[in-house]
């Protein structure tokens, strides 16, 4: 009996019960040595690398919570795309953002929102971001070793405020006011911690986002494209602006000159 | 009361021609033969209460506990075959303990209340298995929407949320108290309602029937940072005298009343 309860009261969506794996005596073996995780240049020797490259970030202000990517893909020093979509929208009120393997964070972010859905279902209300994140967080832990590579926001609001949390593919889950990642990182990271408050206006935050993606942009190969922002507020995730990062550029580039003429 | 089950109750996976399910209601009837067992909704969070009666002189009274603490935030009481709430309760330490790994945050006592109650309603389907005879009481406080809970779940596997529930012996005398109290009118605080409690077993108790008994009592609040505790001694020991107090009013009252109509 003991059993049968356990998989009616307490599975989650279950991911897929069985996915392909390489055809070796040691699959999680062959995994790590072959498919090296995106973070720093593990990947050096490989011929074909992963998609990655990538600046995200997301910051908690008293009027929500600003999430702003980039939109650029690269293998190696091939430009694969310049219009990927890096903010998962998991449901109306939750969003997440890709950075490392691509198909890694969107499978595995579609997956989060089957079972926050599910979780809906059975329990009659919306599920709330510590949770949401910790059930992502869990499937991480869970193939760990594999060889995916994910790391990832989950922000959103829910009956606590707006929440905001990191989690990555070595299971790490960390609630924070803002984060910044990928490839440039360090970048937003510089403008972020300058510029960055709790009390700042709407606009001066959705500023504030723009341009932490512009300056990483600017000095990251691996990041460009399109900024696109969102805002999340209590009634749920809108989407701010989609703008092209060369033009921010030359109104930057204004911005500069007229500050120092004057 | 009891109706014939001419055949149709040797197994829970069998309903009667007129739609009952006898084992559930015989197992609901197990209960009624156990310790009062009460629980109030109050304004600042949640009493619970219950009734064991001490069957032996030689009984080491402390060692049979009616009332375990399943999750920081939740208190579950129960009533019935003992070993059997043992079970359920059990059941309820998993949930909890599996909700914060899979979840992150602790369990809502709704839904542990519905995990429970499904957990019960799963003994009701099968014919190899005979249903809990025992009711449990959940006391919870949610903190998302920062709101103390009471729910009840019964050997049917149904669970309600209350202001004030009570099953066991004396269920029906107790919920005419608690209805006397207009709890879903007026809620009275924690102190408050652990007197109440005292004071309604104490009713209820007739010295020369029923056995001597002992009563556990618990509580969450705010006072309590909205942890499930035993009620402290001194608290529980001034309840009692209270209550006791009350109830040799009552008696005064009624002799004088008696003698009032007698001239």
């Amino acid at each position: 009996a003991n059993k049968m309860m356990s998989s009616m009261t307490m599975a989650a969506a279950a991911p897929p019960t069985q996915f392909d794996v390489p055809n070796v005596s040691d699959p999680a073996l062959y995994c790590r040595s072959n498919f090296a995780s995106a973070c720093g240049n593990s990947d050096a020797a490989q011929t074909v690398k992963f998609a990655k490259g990538t600046t995200t970030l997301a910051f908690k202000f008293n009027g929500g919570i600003i999430v702003s990517v980039d939109s650029r893909s690269t293998m190696g020093a091939y430009i694969a795309s310049g219009t990927v979509q890096k903010v998962i929208e998991i449901n109306p009120f939750l969003l997440g953002t890709m950075a490392g393997g691509a198909a890694d964070c969107s499978f595995w972010e579609r997956n989060l929102g089957t079972q926050c859905r599910l979780y809906e279902l059975r329990n009659g209300k919306r599920i709330s971001v510590a949770s949401a994140s910790k059930l992502l967080a869990n499937t991480m832990s869970s193939y760990r070793g594999y060889g995916l590579s994910m790391g990832t926001m989950v922000t959103g609001w829910d009956e606590t405020g707006p929440q905001l949390y990191y989690v990555d593919d070595d299971g790490t889950r960390l609630k924070g006011k803002y984060f910044s990642v990928g490839s440039g990182s360090t970048y937003a990271y510089g403008v972020l911690d300058t510029h960055y408050r709790d009390d700042l206006t709407v606009e001066e935050a959705i500023d504030l986002g723009k341009r932490a993606i512009y300056h990483a942009t600017h000095r990251d190969a691996a990041s460009g494209g399109i900024n696109n922002l969102y805002h999340v507020t209590k009634e749920g995730w809108i989407k701010v602006h989609a703008i092209d990062v060369n033009d921010m550029h030359y109104q930057f580039k204004e911005e500069r000159e007229s500050g120092m003429a004057n | 009361m009891a109706s014939s089950g001419s055949g149709y109750d040797l197994s829970s996976s069998t309903f009667s021609p007129d739609g009952r399910i006898f084992q559930v209601e015989y197992a609901t009837k197990a209960v009624e033969h156990a310790g009062t067992a009460i629980g109030i909704l109050c304004s600042d969070g949640v009493v619970l209460g219950v009734q064991k009666p001490l069957l032996h002189k030689l009984l080491v009274s402390s060692f049979s506990q009616r009332i375990y603490t399943v999750a920081s935030n939740c208190g579950v009481a129960m009533t019935g075959f003992v070993p059997d709430g043992r079970q359920v309760v059990t059941r309820g330490m998993e949930e909890a303990a599996t909700f914060v790994e899979n979840y992150g945050s602790s369990i809502p006592p709704s839904i542990l209340a519905d995990r429970i109650a499904t957990y019960v309603h799963y003994f009701t389907l099968h014919g190899a298995l005979r249903p809990f005879g025992a009711s449990v009481m959940i006391a919870g406080y949610d903190e998302e929407t920062k709101k103390p809970s009471l729910s009840m779940v019964d050997p049917n596997g149904v669970a309600y949320s209350y202001y004030g529930c009570a099953a066991g012996k004396g269920r029906q005398p107790a919920k005419t108290e608690l209805e006397k109290l207009e709890l879903h009118k007026t809620p009275i605080t924690c102190d408050e309602a652990v007197k109440q409690i005292c004071r309604i077993i104490h009713v209820l108790w007739d010295e020369s029937k029923d056995k001597p008994f002992e009563l556990e009592v618990s509580w969450l609040s705010e006072k309590t940072g909205w942890k499930h505790k035993g009620v402290p001694k001194e608290v529980l020991a001034q309840a009692t005298a209270w209550a006791k107090e009350q109830l040799e009013e009552e008696d005064d009252d009624e002799e004088e009343g008696e003698e009032g109509m007698e001239e």
